[in-house]
């Protein structure tokens, strides 16, 4: 009997067992979606006609290219700033220690726009005018009150960039952490001096690491932007605000807004995925 | 003060101790590798090997003693009262001649095989590049690896990882090669194809300093033998003399663990 079972087992075709939890839970989702969809395209909620005489209006696309070049710039400074910090943090001195750690729990700690809003009221009160002399020359040769340097922009590019610094530190701390040990030994055996071993070695490898995490930082910072509004910074979200508070078209602008940083983000996406692919993980 | 050794050794240690705060990981340990020799360095784990060959080029610093290369003192400049660490550009030049092989290859990940075999070439020794990888590729072709050169390590096997890893560190053209355990991450038939890659440089003459479980380099490919134990040196003997007569009980101990079917 158990003979002739084995005989035929052989010759029967194979059928897997069907997933049909998950075609069930799939279909349920997908009823879900499209049901909110036709909600909101029955209540009218955004007039097509009012996004579309908005979403190339020069003050909107003004406002876009604003946005991008303060959250593009911001993540270089950062980059920068993280780079020192992550460095100090490694460094076992405890007096750089210390003073890195403070600095990301400082900036890190608190809300991005609290940051920017102090940049841009305390450090005029702090240093009231700013000059630059060079040594045997009696006059400045540069001399000016600070509140005319202050503009928005800086202040929201130092705060952002600040801010965006502490975490930056954090992700490329972790990132030369993750390379192997073994492969600073190597190149420290090849008689590399502690530069190389880091330009050589370590920077391209954490670079590496840390590509996916910094491109999240990238739409993050795209998107906090807007919090120079506050400011008054004409980036995205104010110039949107200003028009609605006008036209009281609330919804269609912010939707028009909306737009522009899904534009922004699919642009950082893809330069991730460019770096990702150029500089593969090994 | 300082007694300089003979300008022949390639490797002079002397009394060298070396202790991880109050744990001794080896003490007072001395011994002389003449130019063109080569040593291997057994012992059981924990012996204290794989440290006292990162001493030799100064990966680890030493608690106590003098270790010399080529007749410089490695790591230290020699003062009135005390031996003064030196930079890390002057480490780093006393480090040029001297390669090393690790136990886990530690190929630069980011670096084809020629790129790593030219590193050192190139950015320790500012060689023009067509200049460093003629060189390199030469080597690739002498441990049987041209065909890999553009292939990244994760793209190669052990055992290929590791002659990779040897002809990086011949590019440097040392005067001694430190190996570090070199065939105990390979499986036997991997580790194979290493140990012969080392045989052939033995008989170029080049010096070597090994430490190793692979009691076929001890036996086959290595002059002579320093067996550790404990932190202490046990045994120095010629490789013939260590395996067919060892002197010390515990090296008569260690071998009959390891070789039952030879005694």
């Amino acid at each position: 009997m158990a003979m002739t079972d084995r005989l035929h087992a052989s010759e029967l075709p194979i059928v897997h067992r069907r997933r049909w939890g998950a075609w069930i839970l799939g279909a349920a989702a997908l009823a879900l979606v499209v049901t909110i969809v036709h909600a909101a395209i029955r209540a009218r909620i955004v007039n097509v006609g009012v996004f579309a005489d908005y979403i190339f209006d020069p003050l909107i696309v003004m406002g876009a290219v604003n946005a991008l070049m303060l959250g593009t710039l911001a993540l270089f400074i950062a980059t920068v700033i993280g780079f020192v910090a992550a460095l100090m943090r490694v460094s076992g001195n405890p007096i750089l220690v210390a003073i890195s750690s403070t600095y990301v729990y400082l900036f890190r700690g608190t809300p991005m726009l609290i940051q920017l809003i102090f940049w841009f009221n305390a450090v005029p009160i702090m240093f009231p005018s700013i000059s630059i002399g060079l040594p045997f020359m009696a006059e400045p040769v540069f001399s000016a009150p600070t509140t005319s340097l202050v503009t928005p922009f800086l202040a929201a590019l130092a705060g952002l960039s600040l801010a965006e610094g502490a975490y930056m530190s954090e992700i490329i701390r972790a990132g030369i952490l993750a390379v192997d040990k073994g492969q600073r030994a190597a190149a420290t055996a090849l008689g590399m001096t502690q530069r190389q071993v880091l330009t050589q070695v370590v920077i391209p490898q954490a670079g590496r690491i840390i590509i996916p995490a910094a491109g999240n930082q990238y739409i993050m910072l795209l998107k906090s932007s807007s919090l120079a509004s506050a400011i008054g910074y004409l980036e995205l979200l104010r110039v949107a605000t200003d028009i609605y508070s006008s036209n009281f078209q609330v919804v269609e602008l912010l939707a028009v807004a909306a737009f522009w940083y899904l534009v922004m983000t699919a642009f950082a996406t893809a330069i991730q995925t460019v770096l990702e692919k150029v500089f593969p993980q090994r | 003060m300082s007694i300089a050794p003979e300008q022949t050794h390639a490797v002079s240690v002397v009394s060298v101790s070396k202790n991880w705060g109050p744990v001794a990981a080896f003490t007072d340990v001395s011994f002389d590798v003449p130019q063109g020799e080569v040593v291997a360095l057994l012992g059981p784990s924990g012996a204290g090997k794989s440290t006292l060959l990162r001493c030799v080029n100064h990966l680890e610093t030493i608690s106590a003693g003098r270790i010399y290369v080529h007749g410089d003192l490695i790591g230290y400049r020699p003062g009135a009262n005390a031996l003064y660490e030196l930079s890390d550009a002057e480490i780093s030049r006393q480090r040029q001649k001297i390669g090393m092989v690790f136990q886990h290859f530690n190929l630069f990940k980011h670096m084809t095989a020629l790129q790593n075999v030219m590193s050192g070439p190139v950015h320790v020794l500012q060689q023009p590049k067509a200049e460093a990888t003629r060189l390199a590729l030469d080597l690739l072709d002498k441990v049987g690896l041209r065909a890999k050169a553009a292939a990244y390590p994760s793209e190669l096997s052990g055992g290929q990882q590791q002659r990779v890893a040897i002809a990086r560190a011949l590019a440097m053209q040392p005067r001694v090669l430190l190996l570090d355990e070199p065939t105990s991450a390979l499986d036997p038939e991997l580790a194979q194809e290493v140990v012969e890659t080392i045989r052939k440089l033995a008989e170029e003459g080049q010096t070597m300093l090994i430490a190793t479980h692979d009691m076929g380099i001890a036996r086959e490919v290595a002059d002579r033998v320093i067996f550790m134990e404990g932190g202490r040196l046990a045994e120095d003997a010629p490789s013939r003399e260590f395996f067919t007569a060892p002197k010390s009980d515990r090296a008569r101990q260690f071998l009959a663990r390891l070789l039952p079917a030879a005694h």
